[in-house]
């Protein structure tokens, strides 16, 4: 295959050899040839991001849970970015669970149908907000943190010294950020659900005069299981494709310290345009529309 | 003639480029067991280089390198390049200690990557071999928490800690204050003595050269101008290696005067 020096050696680090066909002696060569012309550079990466998806769907939990310090990894990356991301999640998304009640209370208030704000801000939520915005957040704060931290641990020497201890950098640290990340965003977007349905509970309540327990019900009638479920299926594709260009960015990085910060900004950049593309191709597909 | 043991390390004609500009133009170096060999030259000569292509970090554009007899292939690993790290201890010049975890659990990551051992023969292991370099006492600081010096000795103890049979020391001592530095030369000389450990050493450092090593390899223009023993590299009449040698003799000064007003 094709493909720039550079990256096969990075991805002869992840183990992508496999994947992508080049044996260990051609992945050889160290970074030491001119940099790739800018279109061949993107569908290089675009391959690596593939590659690392594939790797991390086929590796990742049996690479962490297989052992000790692999589970001490994952649980370690499920804590950072999971729980540490919580009091965000939950604190944006009740904002926009409010604000969504507002907008939609403003249409509906004319025909006394504000009941029906949690008709909206259910279905949205679940189905749609809810993912999402547990998706940005996390690609805004773990996406840039795992870029950097692998980023700043390639210009130290870091992932060398793991390959000296047969630390391979798939094993001991794209899969255990693949795994965390696959299984912490599905569960913010169940906390993003929650909080955003209170948010628009709470500015019901207390400024349209509608019965709390009359906004749940009518929220419990209009969610269907359903809603919840594509909204989370979602999210476990949003939480693998953040963690798969956060780790492509921070591994591939090229040159010195200055480098980092590059790579964590392009792990957001372009984890939130993977998130939102995605996000369209499935509502899109799964509508019929296309 | 007595048989000299066979060399546990082995470079053959080993070149590297970077950017099309060649860094080592056919480097064969080879280091016995039990031999302390110290690696010499000017800074952006190809010490690290070297070091890296022999840890299978960088793979050479020709020549080969062998451990133990055998050929290393690829810097992806296969069996003969596991062997081989798996029986060396590598110091970086920059230490490279992971920064999110602490000394201790720093110098426990191979013993646990490699061995299934209990929680509390890891845990004895890491304070012997952290006592070895002094500094049993920092062993919950993060590395962000050590000066150079200390962060260059963890570095030490977590090469040491699977007892290597061959040791790639990249400037243990540079930037080292003179009571570190001869700690560490003290280590090296145990180390080869007692254990028959066969060292490596990128240095600067002429005197630790004269005190510790057995042989010398002097690099520059990605060549090896010298070898030999402190005696037979102190009778060379090469103009670069004398260069290299005499800045010794000069007062400070005016050795750093010359290095930058050039020939
Ligand atoms: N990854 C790299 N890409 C391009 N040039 C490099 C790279 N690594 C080292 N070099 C160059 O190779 C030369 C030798 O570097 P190095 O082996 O680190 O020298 P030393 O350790 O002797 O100081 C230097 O001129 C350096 O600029
Ligand atoms: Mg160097």
């Amino acid at each position: 295959m094709g493909l720039d020096p550079e990256v096969r050696r990075r991805a002869a680090l992840l183990r992508l050899d496999e994947v992508l066909g080049v044996d260990d002696e051609a992945a050889g060569p160290a970074p030491r040839d001119p940099p790739a012309p800018p279109l061949r550079g993107a569908l290089d990466a675009a391959v690596v991001l593939l590659a690392t998806l594939y790797l991390g769907v086929r590796h990742s939990l049996t690479d962490c849970l297989t052992t000790p310090l692999g589970r001490e990894q994952l649980a370690r990356q499920v804590v950072e970015v999971g729980r540490r991301g919580v009091p965000i999640v939950v604190g944006v998304t009740f904002l926009i669970g409010a604000i969504i009640a507002i907008q939609t209370a403003y249409t509906l208030e004319p025909y006394g149908a504000t009941i029906y704000v949690a008709r909206g801000v259910g279905i949205s939520m679940t189905r749609e907000l809810g993912p999402l915005m547990a998706a940005v957040l996390v690609a805004a704060r773990s996406g840039s943190a795992i870029a950097a931290e692998l980023g700043s641990m390639v210009v130290s020497e870091e992932v060398e010294a793991l390959e000296m201890m047969a630390l391979r950098p798939r094993r001991f640290l794209l899969s255990p950020r693949f795994a965390a990340l696959t299984f912490s965003v599905p569960a913010l977007s169940v906390c993003a659900d929650v909080a955003g349905v209170l948010g628009g509970a709470a500015i019901m309540v207390l400024q349209y005069d509608i019965v709390a327990r009359a906004y749940f019900d009518e929220t419990v009638r209009a969610v269907y299981l359903s809603d919840i479920g594509s909204g989370l299926i979602k999210s476990v594709f949003f939480g693998a494709l953040i963690a798969a260009v956060a780790c492509r960015c921070g591994l591939s990085l090229r040159g010195g310290p200055e480098a980092v910060g590059r790579a964590a900004t392009a792990a957001v950049v372009q984890s939130i345009v993977a998130v939102v593309l995605f996000d369209a191709a499935f509502t899109f597909a799964s509508r019929g529309i296309l | 003639m007595i048989d000299r043991p066979a060399p546990v390390l082995e470079t053959r004609g080993l070149v590297v480029r970077f950017n099309g500009r060649p860094v080592l133009r056919g480097i064969d170096l080879q280091a016995r067991a039990g031999e302390v060999l110290f690696l010499m030259g000017p800074s952006g000569c190809g010490k690290t280089t070297v070091i890296k292509c022999i840890a299978a970090l960088l793979q050479p554009d020709e020549g080969q390198v062998l451990f133990e007899g055998r050929r290393l292939e690829g810097v992806g690993g296969g069996p003969a390049v596991d062997a081989m790290r798996r029986a060396t201890g590598l110091v970086f010049q920059g230490s490279a200690l992971l920064n999110s975890i602490s000394l201790a659990e720093n110098v426990a990551l191979p013993l646990r990557a490699r061995l299934r051992l209990p929680p509390a023969a890891v845990r004895e292991v890491v304070r012997m071999k952290l006592a070895q370099v002094g500094l049993l006492h920092a062993m919950d600081l993060r590395p962000s928490e050590l000066s150079g010096g200390m962060r260059k000795r963890a570095g030490i103890a977590r090469a040491l800690v699977l007892d290597p049979r061959l040791l790639l020391l990249d400037e243990p001592t540079s930037g080292l204050d003179p009571v570190t530095s001869d700690g560490i030369d003290r280590l090296v000389a145990q180390l080869r003595h007692e254990l028959g450990v066969t060292v490596v050493v990128v240095s600067h450092d002429l005197a630790s050269a004269e005190r510790v090593a057995d042989r010398l390899v002097i690099l520059g223009q990605g060549e090896a101008l010298v070898e030999g023993t402190w005696a037979e590299v102190q009778a060379s009449r090469d103009p670069a290696v004398r260069s290299f040698l005499d800045r010794r003799a000069r007062p400070p000064a005016a050795a750093a005067h010359a290095a930058w007003e050039g020939p």
